[in-house]
């Protein structure tokens, strides 16, 4: 018995393995974690005007920029993530 | 096994290595001298034990200084692999940092545009709402057309 222990304790010396190295998962810019808003209606209980037309389609189309901006963000982001993970292989 | 990487991690490299190697010159050495003992009349009984301890502690050594060597390698890599996942985390953050700071600054300029042209509706709102009339299906289409098509029904059932 205590041979068979000292045989495997002689012959174990190739088992050690390496640890693995890891690289975590890159954080997004916070600004482009926020939730899209809906677009502004018109109100229903005031006399609606040509002016107030005109106001909400600019409150409107500021929102699809600023969305706009985001978009074109997560793809930058996603892109050269990419291309640093691929600097990795 | 566990109980040599415990081991191993208590131990320092150096004398790790300088066992390994210790192992493998006695045994050399004992297998010498096992060739050396059969001249020597006294003795010459020891041979075969000291031929046979020189081989296997030989054979032991060099497996282990092999492992250690296989094992001292891939520790390399390792440390050279974790040099470059910090270099690349720190890429990883500037470009966080970068496009954040894009992003504000364009959102910003949205921002300042829509209230230029807000001021510029108020001032002329009296010009622009002269002689125009909005009716009410008008505003009612404005509203369906800003609204979430996932909210609204079907196209074909749409009015």
């Amino acid at each position: 018995m205590r041979l068979l222990i000292l045989i495997a304790v002689l012959l174990s010396g190739c088992s050690t393995t390496a640890v693995p190295v890891v690289m975590k998962f890159p954080d997004a810019p916070p600004s482009l974690m926020t939730s899209a808003s809906d677009l502004n209606k018109l109100p229903k209980d005031k006399k609606i005007e040509l002016s107030d037309i005109i106001q909400t389609t600019n409150d409107n189309a500021a929102k699809y920029y600023e969305l706009k901006i985001k978009y074109e963000a997560w793809q930058e982001w996603y892109k050269e993530q990419k291309s640093i993970a691929d600097q990795l292989k | 096994m566990w109980y040599l990487e415990l081991a191993y991690s208590f131990i320092p490299d150096s004398y790790i290595e300088l066992a390994t190697y210790a192992i493998v010159a006695i045994g050399i050495t004992l297998y010498i001298l096992s060739k050396l003992v059969s001249w020597i009349p006294f003795i010459k009984s020891y041979k075969l034990p000291l031929e046979l301890v020189g081989v296997i502690l030989y054979g032991v050594g060099a497996f282990y200084a092999g492992g250690y060597g296989v094992e001292r390698i891939w520790r390399e890599r390792v440390e050279q692999v974790q040099a470059k996942v910090k270099e690349l985390e720190g890429k990883q953050a500037e470009v966080v940092v970068r496009i954040e700071t894009k992003v504000v600054t364009k959102v910003k300029k949205v921002e300042v545009v829509k209230e230029i042209i807000k001021k510029e509706i108020v001032e002329k709102e009296k010009l622009i709402n002269a002689n125009c009339d909005v009716s009410p299906d008008a505003i009612e289409m404005f509203n369906k057309s800003v609204t979430n098509p996932e909210l609204l029904q079907p196209v074909g059932e749409i009015k």
